[in-house]
């Protein structure tokens, strides 16, 4: 099992430095002068003003950074090497759209925010999900089951920034009880939790579903039946644990891909995460920025579908006792 | 005689089979119909449109839906409903065409890791391991900031990622059917590889393959309009959903059909690809 | 002598889109007490359809459409579904036939043969362990405290339905129902099961039913024997009567079939494949593969007739004109 992990945790390392070499020369290609200094100049001018002269000299501070690590007297490979060193010891220098925070800083401060998101939109989406597949199963074809397996389709097909403006309207138009936009309070948290669980609600719950269905056709579940099983033993006893298990190898790429969809939602409601950082750094070319997160994301994800297979095979007898 | 007619229907062919499966799921049918509506007037949208989808008028700006204006207009005056036929219009182009290349690239990798197994399969799978790890979204991103907008990067962009999936399942697919003895057979009788591989295996696993190009469209399409939302889509002022939905948001308030038309539209070509998937996938999987 | 279980005219029908399906149609029969029942038949004969209606386990689309089914002087198909339920794995044990799928696949084996006990509130948790320790141990599963803790994964075919055997006996039931328990099982091991159902009812003295279309396997473990065909009973007697004296056809016709050790003869297949149960041909069931089927045959369905004590045929050859 540990060797397990280890081996897994080495393919993460590779493929993070296949991710960030890749990562790297692609924004490298990008047509025009990778350093824009004209912007970083334009900017530490225009931020200049109004500034206090200790943030000035943080900010001609900042130029000799940005030179040492990425200008073009440097060649290639060793901006390539300062960079990874940069992410393996989180020091990775100051981000071109704001200067004055290094790309750790802004990381450290955002990532915190879309992961809560994530695993809260993905906990909801759990606790309806789960339920709601089950009654459908078990009502099947009667007109319960029509609905619940209607709404799981016309939801699962909203992507979830359309979710995100109809449940602004509802929640804050129609009937004004919960902030749109700021950020701070645990109240701000709802609307962009609740968009982001739609998704996932539909498709927990179609899974479901299927997977009870398939489960209480099973033989074994006829003996428990024979046995004398009621209601409550067959059912939760014997055909959910089936059903369950398989349910969590689809959570884990639900989970990757609620963190990387906050990317869309997140301009909407104004929530400082990854996302929004993200999608701001592509919109100004804030290569430096934008590199480091596509290795902390990659790296999540890789995490997040290790910590999946570990918790399939605790769940999975078959799996956990075959080492014999 | 009456044991005559249960054979004869035994004895249809598998494709017909499907399709009767397939026709028995009302829902499908419906979308498979809708998604032939919609290629259909995405195609001809330059002729159905009643305006151009760029023509501003600044003495209509926020109608909601009337005659002159079928689903009203926006900021500047846009006819709504000729935004949206042209949306469709590339949405269907990009869905189409990157699944395209996914299905091209996705099935020549997935056969040839599958048949020739070994050191090319052990390659070819590490290389799409490590591309599933990749967070996709994010290189799309990248890619299309690299490649420049336009439909070609659009394709390259989604594609670039997307093989992956499709080539696992085509390689489990092919591994599963070659052990079967007509292939044993194929090459006894000295057909080539890649005959073997294109003309006994490719038809043999197509049900599969035909499903996933189904469900897969639809992720394209959400790829896509989350492009444009954050506005590296097709370049302006050439619409897409998410292009319009992103310039709605704003001005829900002013008008709702703004946001409304082309999320709706979005949605129901979403949900007819995927009745059609659901229903590929009962007709395939039913057992007797 | 009061039977335990009386069956009569019972059909069971299938309905499927290409129309209903008779799986059992007109089958009566008595079970008393410490017997051992053999129904014997192909595949499709309706055998397992028949007794799955006495437990109600039927599948969605399978219906008792008339008939009756008393069992110990109850009706079961006028019991609520808590008097059903109290009967299953209680009173009536079942044996399936596929040990494979039968037994859940993420559950202990030491769990799964504790259920019936604990599901009828019989005993206490720790007396239902030591009940299943011992039962394991009786149907011959070694250190059966350690395989308590394994997954039916870990069991080989014959280990499985020795399980599948422990479980149905556990409240000691008043009748064994084992549905085809050894055709997915290898040979060698169908003979072990066969004695270890043997030595089970000699220990607990219950009824049994035992289901198959190996007739070999019936010789030296049923009292009586009913031979069924495409959903109906064709002949029904004493073992001994039946294996040496067949009246009807299609009996003869399965011991022209089997291989005798002792005596060179040639094997003779039954020409022809069971017919349709959606439609199924006029008259007696057999007469489309009969090689004595006579007019009468398509026409009528015969009746059983008494041929000798306690053996009966249902073929219209025995009737004296």
């Amino acid at each position: 099992m540990t060797l397990y992990i280890v081996k897994r945790l080495g393919w993460i390392v590779f493929n993070l430095l296949v991710l960030s070499l890749i990562a790297f020369a692609l924004i490298k290609s990008v047509p025009g002068s990778f350093l824009e200094l004209q912007i970083l100049l334009g900017q530490a001018g225009t931020t200049a003003t109004g500034l206090t002269v200790s943030e000035i000299d943080k900010i001609k501070g900042v130029e000799t950074e940005m030179m040492k690590r990425w200008g073009e007297t440097v060649p290639l490979w060793e901006q390539y090497i300062t960079f990874i060193k940069g992410v393996v010891t989180l020091n990775m220098g100051p981000s071109f759209r704001w200067p004055t925070q290094t790309i750790e800083e802004i990381i450290a401060r955002t990532f915190p925010v879309s992961f809560t998101i994530a695993i809260l939109a993905i906990t909801i989406a759990v606790f309806i999900g789960i339920p709601l597949g089950v009654i459908a199963a078990l009502k099947q074809n009667t007109w319960i089951d029509y609905l619940v397996s209607a709404l799981v389709m016309i939801v699962s097909a909203i992507p979830n920034y359309v979710m995100a403006v109809f449940v602004i309207f509802l929640f804050s138009f129609w009937i004004p009880i919960l902030p749109t936009y700021g950020w701070g309070h645990p109240k701000n948290y709802i609307l962009p939790v609740l968009a982001m669980s739609f998704g996932p609600i539909g498709s927990i719950a179609g899974y479901m579903r299927t997977s009870l269905l398939d489960a209480l056709k099973q033989d074994y579940v006829r003996t428990a039946w024979a046995k004398g099983g009621n209601e409550r033993y067959v059912i939760f006893g014997h055909a959910m644990r089936n059903s369950l298990i398989p349910l969590v190898t689809i959570l884990g790429p639900m989970i990757s891909h609620l963190i990387l969809g906050t990317v869309f939602v997140e301009g909407m409601f104004g929530v400082p995460g990854m996302g929004q950082y993200f999608s701001q750094a592509a919109n100004s070319r804030d290569y430096p920025l934008m590199m480091a997160q596509t290795v902390i994301f990659g790296l999540i994800l890789m995490i997040m579908n290790l910590v999946v297979d570990i918790i399939y095979f605790f769940l999975d007898p078959r799996i956990r006792v075959s080492r014999r | 005689m009456k044991d005559r007619e249960n054979k004869k229907r035994i004895g249809r062919s598998y494709w017909a089979n499907i399709w009767r499966k397939f026709k028995k799921n009302k829902l499908a049918i419906f979308g498979l119909v809708f998604v032939f509506i919609l290629i259909f007037l995405g195609i001809l949208a330059p002729w159905l449109a009643p305006y151009p989808y760029d023509e501003v008028h600044y003495e209509a700006v926020w109608t909601p839906p009337n005659r002159q204006f079928w689903a009203g207009t926006d900021q500047l005056g846009r006819d709504i409903f000729s935004r949206l036929l042209y949306s469709l219009r590339n949405a269907v182009f990009v869905g189409l065409g990157a699944q395209a290349f996914i299905t091209f690239i996705g099935v020549t990798v997935g056969l040839t890791s599958g048949f020739y197994g070994g050191k090319i399969d052990n390659i070819l799978m590490r290389i799409v391991d490590i591309i599933y790890s990749f967070p996709s979204y994010l290189l799309n991103i990248i890619l299309v900031l690299v490649l420049g907008r336009g439909y070609l990067s659009i394709f390259i962009a989604i594609s670039a990622t997307g093989w992956a999936g499709m080539a696992r399942l085509v390689r489990g697919q092919t591994l599963s059917v070659k052990s079967r003895e007509f292939i044993e057979a194929a090459r006894a009788s000295g057909a080539s590889n890649s005959r073997i591989m294109f003309r006994y295996i490719l038809p043999n696993i197509i049900g599969p393959i035909i499903y996933a190009i189904f469900s897969g469209i639809p992720g394209v399409m959400l790829l896509e309009s989350g492009l444009s939302l954050i506005g590296l889509g097709v370049r302006p002022p050439m619409p897409s959903w998410g292009l319009m939905i992103s310039e709605a948001t704003g001005q829900f308030l002013y008008n709702p059909y703004m946001l409304l038309a082309p999320a709706g539209m979005l949605v129901l070509t979403l949900l007819s690809f995927n009745f059609v998937a659901f229903g590929l996938r009962d007709a395939l999987s039913a057992r007797e | 002598m009061e039977p335990l279980l009386n069956i009569e005219d019972l059909r069971v029908y299938f309905y499927r889109p290409e129309g209903v399906l008779r799986a059992v149609d007109g089958l009566s029969y008595k079970l008393y007490r410490g017997e051992v029942l053999g129904i014997v038949g192909e595949s499709g004969s309706g055998k397992s359809v028949s007794v799955l209606s006495i437990l109600k386990l039927l599948p969605a689309n399978g219906r008792i459409e008339s008939g009756s089914i008393i069992f110990d002087g109850k009706n079961i198909l006028k019991l609520s579904k808590e008097e059903l339920r109290d009967l299953r794995g209680k009173d009536i044990g079942i044996v399936f036939q596929d040990p494979m799928s039968s037994l859940n696949p993420v559950i202990t084996i030491g769990q799964q043969v504790m259920e019936p006990l604990l599901w009828h509130n019989l005993c206490s948790k720790s007396e239902a362990y030591e009940r299943a320790k011992e039962m394991l141990g009786m149907v011959g599963i070694p250190l059966p405290e350690e395989r308590m803790k394994e997954y039916p994964f870990q069991f080989s075919g014959g280990m499985r339905q020795r399980v599948m055997i422990a479980l149905a006996l556990i409240c000691r039931p008043k009748l064994l129902i084992a549905d085809e328990p050894t055709t997915s099982l290898d040979v060698t091991i169908q003979a072990q099961i066969i004695r270890l159902l043997k030595r089970m009812k000699e220990e607990f003295g219950m009824s049994v039913i035992l289901i198959t279309h190996n007739l070999a396997l019936t010789t030296n473990f049923c009292d009586r024997l009913i031979i069924m065909y495409a959903g109906n009973m064709m002949e029904t007697g004493k073992t001994k009567d039946i294996l040496y004296n067949p009246a009807h056809p299609y009996t003869k016709s399965l011991l022209d079939a089997v291989p005798d050790i002792e005596v060179e003869k040639d094997l003779i297949p039954i020409p022809g494949t069971i017919p349709s149960l959606i439609d199924p041909p006029n008259g007696c069931r057999f007469h489309p593969r009969c090689p004595l089927a006579m007019d009468i045959c398509k026409e009528e369905v015969p009746p059983l007739f008494n041929i000798d004590t306690d053996h009966y045929s249902a073929c219209w050859l025995h009737r004296r004109a």
